[in-house]
């Protein structure tokens, strides 16, 4: 039984347009232990992308947690309640985050040197030069990417899949212990879908971290994950080992999401 | 290499636009008719007429005139002023510094109190400090500049006395007539700043580099301002036209010995081929500052330079 | 008659205010001359400028004061409002008509013919506005026709581009190469098609401009090239005014309050309307 990194506990969340109020979230809970891949599946509006944003409260202002409690690694870090919060703080350094579009996410006139570097003397300030240099090479060549010239080049300048291992880059470089990555893959081609896969299975056994990671594909996360949770609606229908799961289906949902995917043969 | 052919490109853009220019003032003054028969009054004699046609050249043909006008540009020459038969060259540049400080320093305050008014105003969208700044800089610019000059002087100069209205020599001058002219980029670059700001902050990058866990300030003024200043930029580069225009006026309520109250006396004096230098001039200060615009753009904005490689 | 209560009843508020003030401002302008106004050319050299009646030294008969001249102030801001409009909205309708056309061919050609138009508009926007202006009526001599000549002149470039932009979107959809395969003439799809989806965004344009060319004409009335004697305007008032800024200010403050109001007032009704048509834009 592996830790539990994160564990959410009755997350509500509600969302305001101007002619209504609408409930994205409604009561979710989730646990996500060292090391774990746990694929969050579900059609747009399922309300996901809500839940991920409440981990790094990082909400839209029309958006409002109205209830639930987190807890990072045994300390509780959100608490609606008694108006806990030190997810701010958490940001970037033991929380990461890896957005669906590659380029939309990098700030077009700095090149991705300097995107690194800046996250490291953020969270790192003790480092010298010497040692943030050669962190930015180690970082871009794990991701496969040739470190010499990716980190002189502007965002535009570089593929989609490039920008996407760029972007998983800056998160990992100061080493948090999880990563939540929404549909990352989904505006990719199926190649650079493979190659970001590939990078990111490496990345949790080299480093263990653990992973959220979201997606609509539920064929996609089968392959990555170690255990599927399943969302619609904005509340947890499914949970469990990725085989259960895929076998045995217990929410009429999942079985209309495992029965849609194509099958050869 | 990317920036020098960049820098090229832009420079020929630029003299071919200035040529344009001055071909289209040229063109458009002789549109409206003959000036001989306006300078010599209802009672010229057709002999009177004809004679001040042939001493100014305006009984050749157009295209032999428009020859010799360019010819006449190449050689940095603009011809004699029709009043005082000076050259209009030298009748310029001898007010030009005049006129150039006033502008510098209009534009300098509008910018230096703009920008952050407009960064103020897009961090607090929607609350009070964002429809105030709002509501003035649509005011600002539904003002005529000359009547705010006027009413400047009226409060400060005439009724409480703390700033001289006529010219005294020293940098007080400067104040009423910078603080009025300063009014039309001011208006305008607040509220394109605060637009552009507005829209950049709502892109995702933004809320990237916020999940990334950089500080608030960090966020606003490296990554949103650098990013809205690019529109901001080539706005400022197209204010010089619409700033000339208002200089002119405002020069002539402050008595400022400028470019502008050169055009007025141009204006009173009928003398035709002074405005038309004026206009030459004004364009070629217009080309000059929206090439260096164009370069800084090319420097802050990497995409666009390598734009041309595709 | 019903229709018309039903479609009233549908503007907000703002909007209604907007247009009674519009309507009123529209119909003084209008019906100044009936109006028990003084003759603002009238000249009573006794009655030389008197202050506003609020003040001592100020009468009834002339409630804002008169000038050196003479003339009642009030009723020249009043008839002030006649050419105002009159110049404003025809140098408007002169260069969006001219601009858009040009923009539209531009747009609809594309080639050497978009280029040399688009040559030629960038061209003109680097000429300043006011010593073009300058150099055309000095040349030609003061007039009204030639007033709003000029005007147009200064302001048929911004159409141009924006035109331009839009005209290409219009052509790129894929509507319209079916048109054009299946042998429709250019003239037909551009009056068909084009042109009322790009209405929307003239008129939005040429509401800014209005504002525009009231401050350019006040501007030019200001140094004196502007509206010709005996027409009334509240800029060559201002400059009349500006003498005696120390003794009357009233008539320094007055006609400059009127182009305020009127600018803004056009701005945001102009702002309205763009907010309505945004909203129903796309009508193909």
């Amino acid at each position: 039984m592996t830790k539990s990194l994160l564990s959410i506990n009755n997350l509500s969340v509600i969302a305001r347009s101007s002619t209504e109020v609408v409930q994205a979230v409604k009561g979710a809970c989730l646990e996500i232990g060292e090391g774990e891949i746990v694929g969050l599946i579900g059609e747009s509006g399922s309300g996901k992308t809500t839940l991920i944003r409440s981990i790094l409260d990082l909400h839209e202002r029309n958006v409002q947690v109205v209830s639930g409690s987190m807890i990072f690694k045994d300390i509780e870090c959100y608490n609606f309640e008694n108006a806990v919060n030190t997810l701010p703080i958490m940001r970037g350094k033991n929380i990461g985050m890896v957005f669906q579009s590659p380029r939309a996410s990098l700030n077009p006139l700095m090149t991705i040197g300097s995107q690194l570097r800046e996250v490291l003397k953020k969270h790192c300030p003790e480092l010298g030069r010497e040692e943030i240099r050669s962190r930015v090479i180690r970082v871009l060549e794990e991701m496969g990417l040739d470190s010499e010239r990716v980190s002189r080049s502007y965002p535009h300048q570089l593929s989609g899949g490039m920008c996407q291992r760029a972007s998983i880059a800056i998160a990992i470089v100061i080493q948090p212990e999880l990563i939540v990555t929404d549909e990352c893959t989904s505006a990719l081609d199926v190649t650079s879908q493979a190659e970001v896969v590939n990078v990111l299975k490496k990345l949790t056994i080299s480093h263990q971290t653990a992973m959220l990671f979201v997606t609509h594909d539920i064929l996609l996360a089968s392959e990555l994950c170690h255990r599927l949770i399943v969302m619609q609606h904005g509340v947890i229908v499914e949970g469990g080992e990725t085989s259960e799961v895929l076998a045995n289906p217990t929410h009429p949902y999942t079985r209309g999401l495992i029965s849609a995917v194509p099958r050869w043969g | 290499m990317k920036f020098f052919r960049y820098t090229l490109k832009k420079l020929g853009g630029a003299l071919i636009t200035l040529v344009l220019a001055a071909s289209l003032a040229f063109f458009i003054s002789h549109l409206a008719g003959d000036p001989t028969v306006q300078m010599l009054g209802m009672s010229a004699t057709p002999e009177q007429i004809a004679e001040l046609k042939a001493e100014l050249g305006f009984d050749r043909p157009l295209v032999v005139q428009y020859g010799s006008f360019i010819n006449e540009l190449a050689h940095a020459d603009l011809g004699q002023s029709l009043y005082a038969g000076e050259s209009n060259f030298a009748l310029i540049q001898s007010r030009i510094w005049a006129s150039i400080q006033l502008t510098m320093v209009a534009m300098v305050l509008g910018v230096v109190l703009g920008i952050p008014l407009g960064v103020y105003a897009a961090a607090r969208e929607g609350r009070l400090a964002d429809r105030v700044i709002s509501s003035l800089a649509i005011l600002g610019q539904s003002i005529p500049v000359f009547w705010l000059g006027l009413m400047l002087v009226l409060l400060f100069s005439i009724t409480l006395n703390w700033l001289p209205a006529g010219l005294s020599g020293d940098w007080k001058n400067l104040v009423l007539p910078a603080v009025t002219l300063a009014t039309i980029p001011l208006a305008r670059v607040s509220r394109l700043t605060r637009a552009a700001m507005s829209n950049t902050l709502e892109d995702q990058f933004i809320t990237a580099a916020r999940a990334r866990g950089l500080g608030n300030k960090r966020v606003l003024f490296v990554h949103a301002l650098k990013n809205a200043s690019l529109p901001v930029v080539t706005l400022i580069g197209m204010q010089m036209g619409i700033l000339l225009s208002g200089a002119i006026t405002v020069e002539t309520v402050f008595a400022w010995p400028g470019l502008g109250s050169l055009a007025t006396q141009a204006v009173r004096n009928q003398d035709l081929t002074l405005v038309q230098a004026l206009v030459v001039y004004g364009a070629f200060l217009f080309v000059i500052i929206n090439l260096f615009v164009e370069l800084l753009y090319g420097v802050l904005d990497p995409r666009i330079r390598d734009a041309r490689q595709q | 008659m019903r229709k018309l209560l039903l479609t009233f009843r549908k503007i907000s508020l703002w909007n209604r205010i907007l247009l009674f003030s519009g309507f009123g401002l529209i119909s003084t302008a209008v019906f100044a001359p009936v109006l028990p106004l003084a003759d603002p050319n009238g000249q009573d050299l006794e009655s030389s400028l008197y202050p506003p009646a609020f003040l001592s030294g100020g009468s009834i008969k002339h409630l804002l004061g008169t000038d050196l001249l003479g003339r009642d102030v009030l009723s020249r801001l009043i008839f002030g409002t006649r050419l105002t409009v009159v110049i404003a909205v025809s140098a408007v309708v002169l260069g969006a008509v001219f601009g858009s056309v040009l923009g539209v061919i531009a747009g609809f050609k594309g080639g050497k013919i978009d280029s040399l138009i688009s040559r030629i508009t960038e061209a003109q926007l680097a000429l300043p506005f006011i010593l073009l202006a300058i150099s055309f009526i000095v040349a030609r001599g003061q007039s009204l026709g030639t007033l709003i000549f000029v005007l147009a002149l200064v302001g048929w470039a911004q159409y141009v581009r924006i035109i331009r932009a839009e005209t290409l979107a219009i052509r790129e959809k894929g509507f319209v190469l079916g048109l054009r395969v299946s042998g429709c003439s250019d003239f037909r799809i551009i009056f068909q098609h084009i042109v009322p989806n790009i209405f929307g965004t003239i008129l939005s344009l040429a509401t800014l401009e209005v504002g525009t060319m009231i401050l350019a004409e006040s501007a030019l009335s200001f140094l004196g090239i502007g509206v010709p004697p005996p027409g009334v305007s509240w800029g060559s008032d201002l400059a009349s005014g500006k003498d005696f800024i120390t003794m009357a200010w009233w008539l320094v403050t007055f006609p400059g309050i009127s182009i305020v109001l009127t600018v803004l007032f056009v701005n945001t009704a102009g702002d309205s309307l763009r907010s309505h048509f945004d909203s129903r834009k796309r009508i193909f």
